[in-house]
């Protein structure tokens, strides 16, 4: 979950707590999810017990989250309304609550993040009149972007997701030139984001970046005037792409639902590179002990994090073979225990990771920047399951050429 | 705003709304689409002249006119509303669950089949 996200969540816990809505509550979340762990993290500090996660993916039953239980959401008719608390932290809240709604629930089902500002399950004028005032926002985007980039095709990525970013990005030029777009402008959420797709960019062509609200009112905008400048690069945002469905009956790797499902190609088509002369040198390469340092990376956003303990005993393991031990740090994030922080931008990373020798990464978008780097690669993949289907993570994007490495921890 | 009260009457009767195109779309879905579990109530709205509404087993075929598809289509892209409606003309501007019919990924009846889950 990113800073803002996370903020928004103890902001709107607090003001649940103030209005007295949980204290005293048997409290139950929905979408067993990375947010929803953060949201138990947080619940379980302030002394509120959490009894069980609902989630419809019947594969995650018997599962427990810090000994939390992941049961159906049924389960939730087994104690009185007004007795209990329902908080999602997940993206489909619209979705949760109407499913609630529907089983007869009659007790509150509180957002705690707006993750998904497309969805009311509502259909009142009042609104009708909030989405499209948020539309016409969406539509001073629109107009903003036109005007700084005239005549440009607009490749919108919606999330902020340095790998979704990367694989739309590997991609993109063979679906401009089978659409004849000869200059694009690709829209996407964040720096991060804006430099990995500034890797690849083509000549010509541009990267614009966002904030989360902005894109998804130019989203909407785009959707609602359907006009023919635009396309969306994603596999299941917003609602109106449906290719993840295709996930509950077959496994189908991520990269091959931007190659195949996104893009309309052929299954067998190579991924393009970043171009060459995008990358650069990491300027504090001196730092770094040349073919003896490992730099590892623990943290992502969306992705459940693997235990301290876990990481210590890594770290441990490779300072006893004598290599020099690093961590990939971004903002407030700390370096591991024993090692030293470095924060090479997008672009440098591929350089700092080949001086290192080695790289070791929680499986994050992270990774795909460096999938070309010349050097030892592992990711590690916590045993969790992609989104409400029955895969593993592992099976939507284990990296070719990596030691790709399951880890199941108790919690 | 009558889009929004029709849309509303559908939903409380329908489980399910797939919005399917033209006529000939309509026809073909209404032939190949897989029946759901019973007991739901799935309704495929198509652009053509109005005439009785058809129906096997759960699964019904209306025409609506193209100026009210096309309203409930705009509402449709306005915002989420639900997730039981679904418009499943392709659109140029994102990606389709027939593109992996054409690379043999899915066969078109399991395309159809996704769809209801």
């Amino acid at each position: 979950m990113d800073r803002k996200h996370y903020e928004e969540m103890v902001s709107n816990l607090n003001r649940l707590a103030d209005a007295g809505e949980i204290q005293g509550k048997i409290i139950y979340l929905f979408g067993h999810c990375n947010a929803t762990e953060e949201l138990a993290n947080l619940l379980l500090e302030r002394g509120l017990p959490v009894r069980a996660i609902l989630d419809n993916n019947s594969a995650k039953y018997g599962s427990a989250y810090l000994e939390i239980p992941v049961v159906p959401p049924e389960r939730i008719l087994e104690e009185s309304a007004e007795d209990t608390a329902v908080c999602v932290a997940a993206r489909a809240y619209a979705a949760m609550k109407g499913q609630l709604e529907k089983l007869g629930y009659l007790g509150n089902v509180w957002k705690l993040v707006d993750y998904n500002s497309f969805a009311e399950y509502s259909l009142s004028e009042d609104t009708f009149r909030q989405k499209y005032a948020r539309m016409k926002r969406g539509l001073a985007v629109k107009e903003m972007l036109e005007e700084k980039y005239p005549g440009c095709y607009k490749v919108l990525c919606p999330f902020s997701a340095l790998g979704d970013v990367f694989l739309a990005m590997s991609y993109l030029p063979y679906f401009l030139e089978q659409r004849n777009v000869k200059t694009c402008v690709v829209g996407v959420v964040g720096t991060a984001c804006a430099q990995t797709a500034a890797l690849f960019c083509p000549e010509g062509s541009y990267v614009e970046s966002f904030s989360q609200k902005d894109m998804d009112e130019l989203l909407q905008a785009c959707l609602y005037t359907g006009q023919d400048d635009f396309f969306i690069a994603h596999q299941d945002r917003p609602y109106v792409i449906d290719l993840h469905r295709a996930l509950y009956i077959k496994c189908i790797p991520l990269e091959q639902i931007y190659r195949v499902g996104i893009f309309g190609l052929p299954a067998d088509t190579v991924p393009v590179k970043p171009k060459a002369e995008r990358l650069r040198i990491f300027p504090d390469l001196q730092k770094i002990s040349r073919g003896r340092a490992v730099i590892f990376s623990p943290y992502a956003k969306s992705v459940t994090m693997l235990s301290e303990t876990f990481w210590t005993g890594i770290v441990q393991d490779f300072k006893r073979k004598g290599y020099q031990c690093l961590t990939n740090v971004i903002g407030e994030e700390k370096p591991l225990a024993g090692t030293m922080g470095i924060s090479p931008a997008i672009a440098e990373l591929q350089s700092a990771a080949e001086w290192a020798g080695t790289f070791v990464g929680l499986r994050s978008g992270l990774c795909d920047v460096l999938r070309y780097a010349k050097c030892r690669k592992t990711a590690f993949y916590p045993d969790y399951h992609y989104c409400d289907t029955k895969w593993k993570a592992i099976d939507m994007y284990a990296l070719e050429g990596w030691e790709n490495f399951v880890v199941k921890e108790e919690r | 705003m009558e889009s929004l009260k029709r849309l509303e009457m559908l939903l409380a009767e329908y489980e399910e709304l797939f919005f399917v195109g033209d006529e000939a779309a309509g026809e073909d879905y209404f032939s190949r689409i897989p029946l759901g579990q019973e007991g739901k109530r799935i309704l495929l709205l198509a652009r053509g002249a109005e005439r009785e509404t058809v129906s096997r087993q759960g699964i019904e075929l209306r025409m609506i006119s193209a100026e009210e598809y096309c309203k409930m289509e705009k509402l449709y892209y306005l915002y989420e509303c639900s997730d039981r409606i679904h418009f499943l003309e392709k659109k140029s501007w994102y990606g389709s669950l027939e593109h992996y019919v054409s690379e043999d990924i899915l066969t078109a009846e399991e395309a159809l089949m996704v769809l209801q889950r």
